[in-house]
């Protein structure tokens, strides 16, 4: 076992393929830092830079840059509520609030940490249990993914803060959102009143930069002032502080690696649910759920951690069946097969070293953001106390422009306008975006997987599948938990 | 305008989208209107309750005047507008002229609008703004650009 590990590590030990890591990484938190181009976008313009080069190179110039711009998402979306990526949207939601309160150094630390860790879980895990993950993978089929799904739906409790029925109203109108284009199943065209772009569906990059980016510089143009509420100078926390606060969290770093993982090794799932998932139980496990929302670092700690490690995760299944774990696993597998490396399990028999110079390059590359990310964090926290009057074109251009490179379609930019306005409409009178986003994301897979699960098990699936079943049970407790938080500290107050 | 009037205003738009969409949905087949049709009908109940709540209920709380971050939003109505306006006016120099002139068309005049440079330095700092996204978006990343509505008149 130890001769394919060394050998792995021996192949990275080229000029070129340190030259391709360290370009990788630098490209990757670039990219992750411009909204709406996450590493979807940066691995397929990579595609074309795949040829000619050394096998090890060109895997750390792919992998490098995937494992950066996921951390690149987390800066823009803590520094400006702005999720550089659908992913890195649960960064939002206490990331944020602690930049506004002058904390975005530790923020940034305690982010670049967890990451860190959470990927060095991954790359650990994806070394050593091929052979246990297996047929767990194998167990579950669309029912289960559909419970999955609904999951994350139900993770709306926790986030409601203010009305329940604005939270529940903004998460119906994210599903017809999403409804519109192309029905999974039957191909009817759905709410597209004519229009052919509509035909497509939103995409959701442009939907995200519009809520949240646009509407954003809007807020900062209506209320004046900076984003974040001290000056720079008068920032309180350093990089250090986010950096001990992750490592004094290692038990949510643990939980939140694990649930990353699981996340990853199931196919079609993707991160985004792993990060609001990870979100969830942080709050719901917190002995102090009141601080979620209102810039709680464990709220920056489990999303991040969990980002890392669903990277490891998701090679799982693309390293070992050919079945992408998300849309970015997507691409390298299309990488993978331009460079003759045919995925499957005769790969972990016959090419272990290649499957260990991956492992190594999730090591190297997240050590090398890390690093990367915790010196250039002070600075970036400066960000924030930027003048509006240069903040809010620049935000603005690099928006309008990151919306049209999604497609290259001018139709994308008008769409951005208005779910700009929307979003801004949204924030003002308390309709949560955070909601409207999570429908957004989990419509697709919830109609599909229902739609699977009635045709292959019957109405009456929920029953008949155990793991169905169990899944159903443990969401409906997890739904109930806010509520009856809700309802004993409704009880304490009164008493 | 009252916060109760602009909350009666919004839950009234939302139902008649969520109505028009209910009725869209009735003209699928099963199995395309299976997930889409229920959603439309809970939407549509659950801001009817919303507006029953909110007006029949002696108790219900309008909470419009407090916002997420500063509570100051609903009264900055004159800047709220020329927000709309100035997203809507990026959104038209880019449909005609394209990206790369329309960032430094908004740039330059956003800057002289808001009074934080003279025209003359306003200029220098939108084309540095517009070099910059330029170089990281046509250089950098090969972004096939739109040259605009107008285009055919300057060629």
């Amino acid at each position: 076992m130890s001769e394919p590990i060394l050998a792995g590590l021996v192949a990275l030990a080229t000029p070129q393929a340190v030259l391709f890591m360290c370009i990788g990484v630098s490209y990757g938190l670039l990219i992750g830092i411009l909204p709406g181009l996450g590493g979807i976008v940066a691995l397929s313009l990579l595609l074309p830079f795949t040829y000619g080069h050394e096998l090890a190179a060109t895997l750390s110039l792919l992998l490098g840059a995937h494992i950066a711009t996921i951390w690149g998402g987390s800066v823009t979306s803590i520094l400006f509520k702005v999720p550089g990526a659908a992913k890195s949207l649960a960064l939002v939601f206490d990331g944020h609030p602690m930049a506004q309160q002058g904390q975005a150094s530790r923020a940034l630390g305690a982010s670049a940490t967890a990451a860190l860790l959470g990927g060095l879980v991954g790359a650990i895990f994806l070394a050593f249990s091929i052979p246990i993950v297996r047929p767990v993978m194998l167990a579950l089929g669309p029912s289960e993914y559909l419970m999955m799904a609904l999951w994350g739906l139900t993770i709306i409790a926790t986030f409601s803060d203010g009305s329940l029925w604005k939270g529940l109203i903004a998460t119906t109108l994210g599903l017809m959102i999403a409804f519109i284009g192309m029905d999974p199943v039957s191909g009817t065209p759905r709410f597209w009143f004519g229009s052919v772009y509509l035909l497509d569906g939103i995409s959701f990059p442009v939907a995200m930069i519009g809520l949240f980016a646009v509407a954003e510089m809007m807020k900062l143009y209506v209320k004046g002032g900076t984003i974040a509420d001290r000056i720079a100078s008068e920032e309180r926390s350093s990089v250090l502080d986010g950096v001990k606060d992750a490592f004094s969290h290692w038990w949510l770093v643990c939980r939140s690696s694990l649930l990353g993982l699981w996340i990853g090794v199931l196919p079609g799932v993707g991160a985004s649910v792993g990060g609001l998932a990870a979100y969830a139980q942080a709050a719901q496990t917190s002995k102090t759920p009141e601080r979620f929302g209102k810039g709680a670092v464990e709220g920056v700690i489990a999303p991040d951690a969990t980002l890392g490690a669903n990277e490891g995760g998701g090679l799982m299944p693309t390293l070992a069946f050919g079945i992408p774990g998300g849309e970015s696993m997507a691409i390298l597998l299309v990488a993978f097969l331009s460079m003759g490396i045919v995925p499957g399990p005769q790969m972990l028999i016959g090419e272990l070293d290649l499957v260990f110079s991956m492992v190594w390059i999730i090591v190297i590359a997240n050590l090398l953001t890390t690093l990367v990310g915790l010196v250039i964090s002070s600075r970036l926290a400066r960000l924030p106390a930027l003048s509006p009057n240069i903040l809010i074109p620049l935000v603005l251009s690099v928006c309008f422009f990151g919306a049209f490179a999604t497609r290259g379609l001018v139709i994308d930019v008008i769409v951005t306008g208005i779910f700009g306005a929307l979003g801004y409409l949204m924030a003002k009178h308390e309709y949560s975006r955070a909601n409207l986003v999570i429908a957004m994301v989990l419509a697709e897979m919830i109609e599909r997987n229902l739609h699977i699960s009635l045709g292959l098990y019957g109405n009456n699936f929920i029953f008949t599948r155990p793991i169905t079943l169990v899944m159903f049970i443990f969401i409906a407790i997890t739904t109930a938990l806010p509520f009856y938080r809700r309802y004993r500290t409704n009880q304490d107050a009164n008493s | 305008m009252t916060p109760r009037i602009q909350e009666n205003l919004i839950a009234g738009a939302l139902l008649v989208i969520f109505g028009v969409f209910a009725l869209i949905c009735l003209r699928f087949g099963p199995n395309a209107r299976l997930v889409p049709l229920p959603m439309a009908l809970l939407g549509f109940v659950l801001v009817l309750g919303y507006l029953l709540t909110l007006n029949i209920r002696s108790t219900a709380t309008v909470t419009t005047v407090k916002n997420e971050t500063d509570g100051e939003l609903s009264k900055q109505s004159p800047r709220e507008l020329q927000a709309f306006a100035g997203v809507t006016a990026f959104v038209v120099l880019i449909a005609l002229f394209g990206p790369v002139i329309a960032v430094f068309l908004f740039s330059s005049g956003y800057l002289v609008f808001s009074g934080y440079a003279f025209p003359a330095r306003s200029i220098v700092i939108a084309t540095i703004f517009t070099t910059i996204i330029y170089l990281l978006f046509v250089v950098g990343l090969q972004l096939q650009l739109y040259h605009g509505i107008l285009e055919p008149i300057f060629r």
